[in-house]
C-alpha cells in the first residue's frame, strides 16, 4: 500500500463530466505534475487548473486535492473533474500513471479506504458487492453486446491459436511419441496468418471506434489557406471568425458534425507559421499541434489559386511528422476553386473545393469517408461493439503474434517453447475478450475499463 | 492386540516406495528417529511399470530432488543402462534427462540406501490402521497387532490401497501384479472423515529378449557419454544397452478391436477414472481409429535379466489377445510373453484434502505422499514424499512449512495443482502445467534449490561452499579454479550464462509475472476462517473456500471459478482478522 493507484472513476463513455482519481502517498507529486505547481491546490477546495501531460496542455478542469487523513481512501487523493471525453479520460490517467502513479485494480480504492480506518467492514463489504456486481454485470453486458460477427471471428482465431498451440505442446511434452512436427516453413505460414487475421480485426476495431466515438478530424495548413472557412463550410455553420488577415484563429475550435452517418468531431487549427505574432497565437499553434497528434484524419488545406510557397511546405512537413508518428491518413484539399487552381497544384492532385460556394464539399465528405476506410461500415459495426478493454486485449494479441513472426523470420525454425510462450500470452488475451478465461488471468485486465473507483 | 507400542518414533512411514523412501530419508537425515513399514523388504524401490526414470518435465523434477537433496537422481544414475537427453533439438528449458535402469539395480540401490541411513529403522511389516485416541493421531497399528508410536505418519500406499487387478475378465485383489493389497487401511481412513476415490492404471506385458528379431528393427543407442542425473555424480559406470522400435499396425488394431467385448475398459467392469494421456493400447485404438500405426519402444529391464518391458502396449485385455496382438507387430511374430500386462484399480484421497505441507487437514500429524494422492510415475511420488518426508520434521519441530512456489520447482507445481485444483485423472508432470517453465530448467535446479535443500539440513557445508562458489561464478563475480567448484565447474558455469542469455526477455517476463503473483501470495489466510460467516461472498465461492481452505490469497485466487472480486472481499476479511489479533495481543500484553 505504499504505491500511488489512479483511475478513471466515472463509467466510460459520453458523460459531460468524467473523474480521474489518484490516491496514495505520490499524490502529491502527481498533482504537481498534472497541473505544473510547486505544491499541490489547498485541501478540500475546488479549483479551475489546467491538466498537463508534460508540456503539453490536456484540459482544463476542475481540481480537488484531499490532504491524508481527510479523504475517502485516507490519502493524500487528488480528484480532476475534466470533461467527459474517452480519449481525454484516458490521456489523464496515462499523465498521471507517468508522473508516479499506477493503474488501480477493481475495488482498490475502497479496500485502501477500509484498511485506513475510513469505512467500516460493513460499509466496505457494500461497496465492494456493489462493484463486484456492476463490474460483472458491465462484463456480462459487454460480452452480450459484442455482435455475434464479431465475437465469432475472435472465437475462431482463438481455435487457430490453441491449434498451434496444442500442436507446440504436444511436441514439447512427448517428444517420444511420434507425433507430427510442423515444419518452419508451415509453422511461419500460419503464424503469419493469424497475426494477418488480428491485424484486420484491429484495423476493423480502429474503424468501429470512429463509428462510435466519431472520428477526429483536424484541418491544418499554413495560415490563410482557407482552414477556417472550410471548417464552416464542413459545419454548415459560421462557427469559425473568417478574416483575410492571416492568423486570425488563435485557438483550435472544435465542432461536431454528422457527414453521411458518421460522427466527426472536426478541429479548426491555427495556422502553422514560425513568426507567430503574439503569445495568444503561439499558444493557439500549439494547440493545433495537439490536435494534429490526436487525429483520426487530417485535411492539408491549401490555397489553390497561389502557386506553393515555403509556408506550404512548412505546415505539409509539420503535418506529416505528426501524421507518421500514428500512421494517420492526410488528405490534401486544394481550396479556392473558385477562384482558380494554380497548375502546380492540380498535378501534385488532391480534392479541389470551394469552401466559399460549396462546390467539391460533397465529393470531399466522400473522400473523407474512404481515407477513414469507413466506406464498408457493415464490418466496422460488427467491430463497434467491442469495448476498449477488448481492443486492448486483441492489441496484446497482436503484439505476441508479431513477436512471434518475428522469431520465425529471424531464425528460420519451428515452434518451440519461445513461440507458444508467445502464443499461450495470445490465447489469454483472445480468451479474455470472449470471455472465457481463467480467474487469475481475468484479474489483471478483464474489469480494467469499468467503475474501479468505487 | 498389546497395548505398550513397540517403540517411538519422530516418523513412521508407511510404503517403501518411490515415496516412501524418499519421506524416510529425508526425515531420518534431517535427524528425526524413523521407522520405515513394508509389506515385503525385497520390493523396496521396485520399478512396478517401465523402467525409466526421468523424462520430459519428470527428469527436471528428478534434477530438483537432486538439488534438495534427494535419492532418486543418485540411484538412477548407479543402476541406469541406457541415457538419453529428449528434447534435444528444443532450447535448453524444454532439454529432459531420462533414463533406463536395471530394475533390480535400481531397487537394490534403494534397499542399500534406506538400510544405511543413520537413525532409519525398517521393518517388514503391513501397516493396517491409523492409531488415534480421539482425534489426535498417536501412531500406526500393524496386521500383527504390533504399535508403533508417533506424532507424525507419512502414507504411501502406492496402488496397493484396496488394490484390484484386472486381466480380460479376471479380476482379483492385488497390489502388484502377484503381491497382496492393502485391505485395511481404506475403511479406517474413511472411518476418520476421509473421502476416498478410486483410480486406474495399466502396464503393459514383458517379453523374453531371445524371442524378439531385434536384428529387423531399428535400434536408438544410448546418449553416449550419458549425461548423469545428479550434480555429484562423475560419470555412470555401467554398460549402456540399446532400446528397439517397431510400430503396431493394422492387423494389430483389428485383433484389439474384435475383443474388446473381452476388456475389462470396455465392457464396464472398470469404472474409475483412468488417465487420458498414455492410454492403453485399447484406448489408443478406439480413440484415434483413424492412426494405422502406433510406436512401440522395447525396454531392456536389465543388465542380467532377458526381460523386456514393450512401452506403448499397455493393456488388460485376456492373456490369449495379449499373445495374439503381440504377434502381429514386426519384430515381434514369435514373441514369448512372459509376464502380461494388466490393468489396476486402487483407492486414492483426493488432495484437495491436504494442505500444500502434504499433511492432511481432517488429521494433525499425517501426511499423505504419492499415488494416494491421485498421481502417477516414479518422480511425481518421490518428490511428494520428500517434501512430506520434510513437512513431518519441520511439524514436529514447529516450524513453518517447507512449500516450494509455483515459480521455484516443478514440484511447487506439482503441489499447488494437488492441493488447489484437485484431480480428476492420474496426475501426471508435463512442462505445460508450469507457467514458469523457462526459468525451471533440469539446468539451473541446484541455482534454484541447492541453498533450499542445505537450509533443510540436507547437504553438508563443504558442498553448499561448492556451490556458493558455482553460484557467484555463474553470476560472474569470481572466477575459481575447477577444484574450488568441483562437482560444478567453469565450463558448466559458462554454459549456464550461455543459456540464461539464450533467454533474455523472456525470463525477465516471466520473472515480472513470478513478481505479482508473490504479492498476493504473500497474504496468508489463518487456517481457522469461518468462511460461512462471510456471507457477502457469492455461494459459490464461501462453498469452494470452506472445502479448498486455500492458504494464501494466491492460492485462494488459483481455484477454478474464482473472480478477483471474491478475492477483495476475502482479502478484507483477512486483513480485519489479522488486525483483530493484533489488537487482542497487544491488550492482553
Amino acid at each position: 500500500m505504499n504505491d500511488t493507484i489512479a483511475a478513471i472513476a466515472t463509467p466510460e463513455g459520453s458523460g459531460a463530466i468524467g473523474i480521474v482519481r489518484v490516491s496514495g502517498p505520490q499524490a502529491t507529486a502527481v498533482a504537481c505534475r498534472l497541473l505544473r505547481r510547486q505544491e499541490p491546490p489547498e485541501s478540500r477546495r475546488a479549483r479551475l487548473v489546467r491538466v498537463h501531460d508534460g508540456a503539453e496542455l490536456l484540459d482544463e478542469a476542475l481540481a480537488v486535492f484531499f490532504k491524508a487523513p481527510h479523504s475517502y481512501t485516507g490519502e493524500d487523493t487528488l480528484e480532476l473533474s475534466c470533461h467527459g471525453s474517452t480519449y481525454l479520460l484516458r490521456r489523464v490517467l496515462e499523465a498521471a500513471i507517468k508522473a508516479g502513479a499506477r493503474q488501480a485494480a477493481p475495488g482498490e480504492f475502497t479496500q485502501r479506504a477500509f484498511l485506513n480506518g475510513r469505512l467500516d467492514l460493513a460499509q466496505a463489504e457494500g461497496v465492494l458487492a456493489l462493484v463486484s456486481s456492476r463490474t460483472s454485470r458491465a462484463h456480462r453486458l459487454a460480452m452480450a453486446q459484442l455482435s455475434g460477427g464479431f465475437s465469432r471471428k475472435v472465437a475462431r482465431l482463438k481455435e487457430s491459436v490453441l491449434d498451434l498451440i496444442a500442436l507446440g505442446e504436444a511436441d514439447l511434452d512427448h517428444p517420444d511419441e511420434g507425433i507430427p512436427v510442423l515444419a518452419p516453413r508451415e509453422a511461419r505460414r500460419r503464424l503469419e496468418e493469424i497475426d494477418a487475421e488480428i491485424g484486420a480485426l484491429l484495423d476493423g476495431c480502429r474503424r468501429g471506434r470512429l463509428l462510435r466515438e466519431g472520428a477526429r478530424i483536424a484541418i491544418g495548413g499554413r495560415p490563410n489557406a482557407g482552414k477556417s472557412s472550410l471548417f464552416n463550410a464542413l459545419l454548415g455553420a459560421d462557427r469559425a471568425i473568417v478574416c483575410a488577415d492571416p492568423g486570425t484563429t488563435r485557438d483550435a475550435l472544435e465542432e461536431s458534425v454528422d457527414i453521411d452517418g458518421l460522427l466527426c468531431v472536426l478541429t479548426d487549427t491555427a495556422g502553422l507559421r514560425p513568426d507567430a505574432l503574439s503569445h495568444a497565437e503561439r499558444a493557439g499553434i500549439e494547440r493545433g499541434e495537439t490536435a494534429l497528434k490526436a487525429a483520426d484524419l487530417v485535411l492539408f488545406v491549401i490555397d489553390g489559386s497561389e502557386p506553393p510557397c515555403a509556408e506550404d511546405g512548412m505546415a505539409r512537413e509539420a503535418i506529416e511528422k505528426a501524421a507518421r508518428m500514428r500512421g494517420v491518413p492526410v488528405l490534401r484539399v486544394i481550396n479556392k476553386s473558385d477562384v482558380g487552381t494554380h497548375e502546380d497544384w492540380r498535378a501534385a492532385g488532391g480534392v479541389p473545393v470551394s469552401a466559399k460556394t460549396g462546390t467539391g464539399l460533397s465529393a470531399l465528405r466522400s473522400a473523407l469517408l474512404a481515407a477513414l476506410s469507413v466506406d464498408s461500415v457493415g464490418e466496422a459495426e460488427a467491430a463497434a461493439s467491442a469495448s476498449m478493454r477488448q481492443i486492448e486485449d486483441i492489441q496484446a494479441a497482436h503484439a505476441e503474434l508479431q513477436a512471434a513472426c518475428g522469431l520465425v523470420a529471424r531464425e528460420g525454425s519451428g515452434l518451440d517453447e519461445r513461440h507458444i510462450a508467445h502464443l499461450r500470452s495470445a490465447f489469454e488475451h483472445l480468451g479474455l475478450v470472449v470471455g472465457k478465461a481463467s480467474p487469475d488471468e481475468i484479474l489483471d485486465a478483464v474489469f480494467s475499463r469499468f467503475c474501479v473507483g468505487k | 492386540m498389546p497395548e505398550t507400542p513397540e517403540g517411538r518414533f519422530d516418523v513412521v512411514v508407511v510404503g517403501a516406495g518411490h515415496a516412501g523412501i524418499e519421506a524416510a530419508l529425508a526425515a531420518s537425515r534431517m535427524g528425526a528417529k524413523t521407522m520405515l513399514l513394508t509389506q515385503n523388504l525385497d520390493t523396496v524401490g521396485v520399478m512396478s511399470c517401465n523402467p525409466s526414470i526421468g523424462g520430459v518435465a519428470k527428469g527436471q523434477i528428478v534434477r530438483e530432488l537432486d538439488a534438495l537433496g534427494g535419492e532418486m537422481a543418485r540411484n538412477a544414475d548407479r543402476s541406469g543402462i541406457h541415457f538419453k537427453t529428449l528434447n534435444i533439438s528444443k532450447g535448453p528449458a524444454m532439454h529432459s534427462p531420462r533414463a533406463q535402469c536395471d530394475k533390480r539395480l535400481y531397487a537394490l540401490g534403494m534397499k542399500e540406501a534406506v538400510e544405511n541411513a543413520p537413525g532409519l529403522r525398517l521393518s517388514q511389516e503391513e501397516a493396517a490402521s491409523l492409531w488415534t485416541e480421539g482425534s489426535r493421531l498417536r501412531g500406526v497399528a500393524t496386521k500383527r497387532g504390533r504399535r508403533y508410536e508417533s506424532r507424525a505418519v507419512v502414507l504411501t500406499t502406492g496402488t496397493f490401497l484396496n488394490g484390484l487387478a484386472h486381466v480380460g475378465m479376471n479380476a482379483h485383489p492385488a497390489g502388484r501384479s502377484s503381491e497382496p493389497p492393502a485391505l485395511a487401511l481404506s475403511p479406517g481412513l474413511r472411518e476418520l472423515g476421509f473421502q476416498l476415490g478410486r483410480m486406474k492404471t495399466g502396464t503393459p506385458m514383458r517379453l523374453h529378449a531371445r524371442s524378439i528379431r531385434t536384428e529387423r528393427l531399428e535400434a536408438q543407442p544410448s546418449d553416449d557419454p550419458p549425461a548423469p542425473f545428479s550434480h555429484f555424480t562423475e560419470r555412470v559406470a555401467n554398460p549402456l544397452l540399446p532400446c528397439h522400435i517397431t510400430y503396431t499396425n493394422p492387423e494389430t488394431h483389428r485383433v484389439i478391436r474384435c475383443n474388446l467385448d473381452r476388456s475389462p475398459l470396455y465392457s464396464g467392469r472398470i469404472r474409475s477414472l483412468g488417465p487420458r494421456y498414455c492410454p492403453s493400447i485399447e484406448d489408443k485404438v478406439v480413440k484415434f481409429p483413424h492412426h494405422d500405426r502406433h510406436q512401440i519402444f522395447l525396454e531392456p529391464e536389465g543388465l542380467r535379466t532377458r526381460e523386456v518391458y514393450v512401452n506403448g502396449l499397455s493393456t488388460s485385455l485376456p492373456e490369449d489377445v495379449q499373445s495374439d496382438m503381440v504377434r502381429t507387430i514386426d519384430g515381434l511374430e514369435e514373441a514369448e510373453i512372459i509376464r502380461f500386462g494388466y490393468a489396476i484399480e486402487y483407492d486414492y484421497v483426493p488432495p484437495i484434502q491436504l494442505q500444500p505441507s502434504l499433511e492432511t487437514k481432517l488429521l494433525r500429524g499425517l501426511f499423505l505422499a504419492g499415488q494416494i494422492n491421485g498421481t502417477t510415475g516414479y518422480e511425481e511420488a518421490a518428490a511428494q514424499g520428500f517434501v512430506a518426508g520434510v513437512n513431518a520434521v519441520l511439524a514436529l519441530r514447529e516450524d513453518a512449512p517447507f512449500i516450494l512456489g509455483r515459480d521455484e520447482a516443478y514440484i511447487g507445481v506439482m503441489i499447488d495443482d494437488l492441493t488447489t485444483k484437485g484431480v480428476d485423472e492420474p496426475y501426471r508432470m508435463f512442462t505445460s502445467r508450469a507457467e514458469f517453465r523457462l526459468s525451471l530448467r533440469a539446468d539451473n535446479a541446484d541455482l534454484r534449490l541447492f541453498e533450499r535443500g542445505f537450509g533443510l539440513g540436507l547437504h553438508d557445508r563443504a558442498a553448499y561452499e561448492s556451490f556458493l562458489r558455482y553460484r557467484d561464478c555463474v553470476s560472474g563475480a569470481v572466477e575459481p579454479s575447477d577444484s574450488e567448484l568441483a562437482p560444478w565447474s567453469r565450463a558448466a558455469a559458462a554454459r549456464e550464462r550461455e543459456i540464461e542469455a539464450s533467454y533474455r526477455g523472456y525470463l525477465e517476463r516471466e520473472a515480472r509475472a513470478a513478481r505479482k503473483l508473490k504479492s498476493i501470495e504473500e497474504v496468508r489466510i489463518p487456517e481457522g476462517m469461518l468462511y460461512e460467516n462471510l456471507l457477502s461472498l457469492t455461494n459459490e465461492a464461501r462453498e469452494k473456500f470452506a472445502r479448498i481452505r486455500p492458504r494464501s490469497l494466491g492460492q485462494a485466487s488459483r481455484i477454478p471459478g474464482i473472480t478477483p472480486a471474491d478475492i477483495q472481499l476475502l482479502w478484507i476479511h483477512v486483513e480485519k482478522r489479522r488486525r483483530e489479533v493484533l489488537a487482542k495481543q497487544s491488550a492482553g500484553s
